[in-house]
């Protein structure tokens, strides 16, 4: 899995910080480190609330380009 | 014949997760039911399989740990008291019964014993307790990269 540059870099627009994020989506810093390394999928239900936090779309932040 | 889609793999997860804690439990009862059969006699028939639970016990911890995993709900003090009532009840039995086989049961051993047990666990409780929450306070307060 590629890492979430879009995801993070919605984060930092926002001025979030990691923490700020995963406190505001109800799960651990490490959830939200691990979704921008792309190293965990997050379901699709965190993955809406990730959107909600950051003010984006799905496609704006977890569309993967086919290779 | 394809290999297993993601929902099947959660589904196998499920499957895997249930097949440990029925293993794990049922050896823990088995040791406890084959000790009382032999009386507490011969440790050394159960010698072998609590050395293997007391293997997995520790990998599952220190993993867990290291994750900073504990338990599904909310760690608390009152869980803790409950907890190491519980073990104290058990421990105060296991002890009683091999007490009655020496002719030696009496009410105020049974009571010391439950203390001990209980007060012990919970002792061990709130440092696992402790260790747990400055393991998370560490993975939370980590580098972002």
């Amino acid at each position: 899995m590629s890492k979430n540059l879009a995801m993070k870099a919605a984060r930092a627009s926002k001025d979030m910080t990691q923490k700020e994020l995963a406190e505001a989506v109800d799960v651990s810093r490490q959830t939200i480190n691990m979704i921008e390394k792309g190293e965990y999928n997050p379901t699709i239900k965190l993955c809406r609330a990730i959107c909600r936090a950051l003010d984006k779309t799905l496609d704006d932040l977890f569309w993967e380009e086919d290779e | 014949m394809k290999k297993l889609d993601e929902m099947k793999r959660l589904k196998l997860l499920k499957i895997e997760e249930k097949g440990f804690y029925l293993m794990f439990y049922g050896l823990v009862f088995v040791i406890v039911v084959q000790a009382f059969l032999n009386d507490f006699k011969d440790i050394q028939e159960v010698i072998l399989p609590m050395v293997l639970l007391v293997i997995v016990f520790v990998y599952f911890i220190i993993v867990c740990f290291k994750e900073g995993i504990w338990s599904y709900q909310d760690v608390n003090q009152k869980k803790s008291i409950v907890v190491s009532i519980l073990v104290g009840i058990v421990g105060a039995f296991i002890f009683g019964y091999k007490l009655y086989l020496l002719n030696r049961l009496h009410v105020e051993y049974l009571l010391m014993i439950f203390l001990i047990v209980t007060i012990l666990m919970y002792l061990i409780l709130i440092g696992v307790n402790r260790i747990y929450v400055k393991r998370v306070e560490r993975l939370e307060d980590g580098d972002e990269e």
